[in-house]
């Protein structure tokens, strides 16, 4: 189960996605964010679409799986993709 | 069914409604209690426990408490936190009897997390699929049947727009409170090795928890106040021995509860729509563009401002009428002697300062309140975080600092949902800076003497410029503070933000206009109380005062009428105006005048200065009570016909000069006048520290500004 914390290092990450790429969600790297954003439904297994960025840079518009969100690059980086 | 149970209540059953954020829950509640609600003290979108209730078809009457959004039982934010602090505590005085769960149908797979949490907890549960509308559009359907069974609650779909759903959902709370409620938890989630040692442990200390109560404690233990230092210390050595780790055990809980229920809702849903981009996502492409998102939103902003300057206009005329009527008509009727002095003066003035308020409030309020039920508001946070993020903000204090543009209280208590502690601290300081509606009608009343009136053509009139700008100077000055703060106070905790974007959806009207109808009705009787015992208690104050200076006053008029030669009239203001100067509240105006000369301020402003400290829409009302006392020439006339025609008894200038009243005009637009704000700063921050921190500052960088303005125009 504490498989879904992998380390970035072996994984890319989110940030590394360019606007309109895709990726499926494997883990995350940061245990303290984990759970809240497993709770807002960003989930291993889940698709993730990197939108666009906030008009003065910033925040990120995210789709999961036909939903949006926002995230700051320190949430962004904490995901765990596979492309 | 037998209905033996429902007498066991002593009090009403008590129905919970839980959900996600953006789920549609205050939108079903609304629904289910229509004008049958309360709020607490103070009005706030959901942020403070609202209460409500509901009649059954077979007349018993239900309570329902509408709780803060939230994700799970292992909150981020404040405003999360009252969940699990409640259900986690069976003794709680809002401890339900049932849960009216409502997640967003549309989104099923992601909104059950904490509906299997609520379960696990035995509490029984109906859930509720909101939003059938949009779910149909989509082509999504559900087979409740199925679901109802994995789940072991009743399913009900659910539509707050059409009432879809509504009948069926009393049907299954009829059911709940007539049968009495079964203690048995279905298992969403089997806990692992080190939970269920933690759990056993706590048995003995909390006999009639179940499992998963032990294991929240075991998470939450560090800030549930229910907990007493014995119970925390002995939880604190517990989770120490077994190596429970808060934090992995959340992820592990979180991840196990998915994979159990997302094949469920996956099973049981079926989907026929495209995967094309929706509507939300091509209307964000405009929205929330680099360029033609700020544009837009500063293009609603200026007309939000616009629409109040110009909407308001025509019912405030009205009511300045319908008060100036009253007026003459109680002075037509009574006998004249101080009682109808009392009724016009004190009462009637006072009342007309605060109901000539509502349509401003009524506005602004309606057109924040549609912004965020369409979904717009979360845009703006996300644009714009960064440049918050820049002043030590977060984009959610945001939507707090444009609420604030209303009134400073709903915009603190909206600060719940923003995570950090010092970013919340800081949007908390500054939020009342910005231009509450309180201010508006100070800004109308003096905007004409330093501001020509336009030629009429409308949209650009100088007057609404001279209008923005004083907003701007607020959100210049609370941006200025905040950034200060950002550099003195101290913090280990992260900044994070996790903002949804929910699809837009038409607005719920009904919504708009409860939620318009709370915040008018609040400031109604909670402003309304302060100012009209404020406005009696000043009446007597400048109608009284020493009994030998008044004696005084009339013999120095009677001097004077003679020696200058005055008619009946003139000797009738002379007097007035002499007696107001030596009244009660003439002396404290006086007595506070060496202080506010050098801003250009008389000894009547210091008295509206000093009442504005209760509130600062009494200084309208303030005025024109000092000025009805003062005159005895025509009654009904407005508070500016009266500003305009206050001279000063000595020089015979005008008291309202251009470089006066700007200087006015900055020392509200700085000053902290509102004990209400800091009575719920000191409720937020829990400390007299911070609102005694922020009275000064504000008030002494109003004074300062006020001074350099009338200095430099005078």
């Amino acid at each position: 189960m504490t498989a879904i914390l992998s380390s970035p290092i072996v994984q890319p990450n989110a940030y590394l996605l360019q606007p309109g790429e895709e990726g499926v969600i494997v883990g995350f790297t940061r245990q303290e964010l984990a759970a809240s954003l497993m709770a807002m439904g960003v989930l291993p297994g889940s698709k993730i679409r990197y939108v666009r960025r906030a008009p003065f840079g910033g925040a990120f518009y995210l789709a999961i799986d036909h939903h949006f969100l926002a995230l700051r690059q320190t949430e962004f980086e904490a995901i765990v993709i596979r492309k | 069914m037998n209905n033996s149970s429902s007498q066991t209540h002593s009090r009403p059953f008590r129905l919970a409604l839980i959900g996600n954020p953006n789920s549609g829950k205050s939108s079903v509640f609304n629904r289910l209690t229509g004008l049958q609600q309360k709020v607490g003290n103070f009005p706030g979108v959901t942020v403070d426990k609202k209460l409500g209730s509901y009649e059954l078809s077979n007349g018993e009457k239900i309570s329902l408490i509408d709780f803060p959004g939230a994700y799970s039982f292992y909150p981020s934010a404040q405003d999360e936190r009252i969940v699990v602090q409640t259900l986690a505590n069976p003794l709680d005085e809002n401890y339900p009897d049932a849960i009216l769960y409502v997640a967003d149908f549309t989104r099923l797979e992601k909104h059950l997390l904490l509906f299997t949490q609520i379960k696990d907890l035995g509490l029984p549960a109906i859930l509720g699929l909101n939003m059938a509308d949009m779910a149909e559009e989509r082509g999504r359907e559900v087979d409740t049947a199925l679901l109802s069974k994995k789940i072991d609650a009743p399913v009900v779909v659910l539509s707050s727009h059409s009432g879809e759903g509504f009948q069926e959902l009393e049907g299954y709370i009829n059911q709940l409170t007539q049968v009495e409620t079964s203690h048995k938890t279905t298992s969403f989630y089997r806990p692992n090795t080190i939970e269920k040692r933690v759990a056993l442990d706590l048995e003995q200390a909390f006999p009639n928890n179940t499992v998963y109560q032990n294991i929240l404690l075991a998470h939450h233990y560090q800030w549930l106040p229910f907990l007493s230092d014995d119970k925390r210390q002995l939880i604190e050595r517990v989770t120490e021995e077994h190596d429970f780790k808060t934090l992995r055990h959340q992820v592990q809980e979180t991840m196990a509860r998915f994979d159990q229920f997302e094949p469920v809702a996956k099973a049981t849903i079926k989907e026929t729509a495209t995967d094309s981009p929706g509507f939300t996502e091509k209307v964000d492409r405009i929205l929330t563009h680099k360029v033609f998102g700020p544009l837009i939103f500063l293009l609603l902003m200026l007309f939000v401002f616009q629409a109040i300057y110009a909407w308001a206009g025509y019912p405030m005329d009205g009511i300045e009428w319908i008060f100036g009527q009253l007026n003459d008509v109680v002075k037509a009727v009574l006998p004249a002697g101080w009682l109808t002095d009392l009724l016009t003066d004190g009462i009637l003035a006072g009342l007309g300062g605060v109901v000539i308020f509502i349509p401003q409030i009524a506005i602004l309020f309606f057109l924040i309140n549609l912004l965020e039920e369409v979904g717009y508001m979360a845009r703006a946070a996300y644009m714009f975080d960064s440049l918050m993020h820049f002043f030590g903000l977060n984009g959610r204090s945001l939507v707090a600092l444009i609420s604030s543009g209303a009134c400073a209280i709903p915009a603190i208590m909206s600060t719940r949902t923003i995570a950090n502690w010092k970013e919340r601290l800081i949007t908390i300081l500054v939020a009342p800076f910005i231009s509450c509606s309180a201010r508006l009608p100070v800004y109308v009343v003096l905007i004409g003497f330093v501001v020509p009136a336009g030629d009429g053509d409308g949209f650009f009139n100088p007057q609404g410029l001279a209008f923005m700008g004083l907003y701007l100077l607020g959100i210049i000055a609370a941006l200025g503070t905040a950034l200060f703060f950002k550099y003195i106070l101290k913090t280990e905790e992260r900044s994070t933000l996790m903002l949804e974007l929910p699809e837009y959806r038409r607005p719920l009207l009904r919504n708009v206009t409860l939620n318009v109808w709370d915040k008018v009705r609040s400031f109604v009787i909670e402003a309304g109380k302060v100012i009209l015992v404020i406005s009696i208690v000043l009446w007597a104050l400048a109608s009284y005062g020493p009994a030998d200076k008044m004696a005084a006053v009339e013999a120095q008029t009677a001097t004077i009428a003679t020696a200058q030669n005055l008619d009946a009239n003139a000797k009738e203001d002379l007097e007035a105006s002499l007696k107001l100067e030596a009244s009660y509240a003439g002396q404290m105006g006086k007595y506070i005048e060496p202080v506010i000369r050098p801003l250009g301020f008389d000894w009547k402003m210091g008295v509206a200065i000093i009442c504005s400290f209760a509130a600062r829409e009494v200084f309208v009302g303030t005025m024109a009570t000092l000025y009805s006392v003062g005159s005895a020439a025509d009654d009904e006339s407005g508070i500016i016909e009266r500003l305009t025609n206050e001279r000063n008894p000595v020089t015979g200038e005008q008291v309202y000069t251009t470089a006066t009243s700007a200087s006015l005009l900055i020392f509200y637009v700085f000053a902290m006048m509102c004990m209400s704000t800091l009575a719920v700063v000191k409720r937020e921050t829990k400390s007299w520290k911070w609102p005694i921190f922020q009275f000064f500052l504000m008030t002494g960088i109003a004074y300062l500004a006020s001074f350099a303005v009338y200095q430099w125009l005078a």
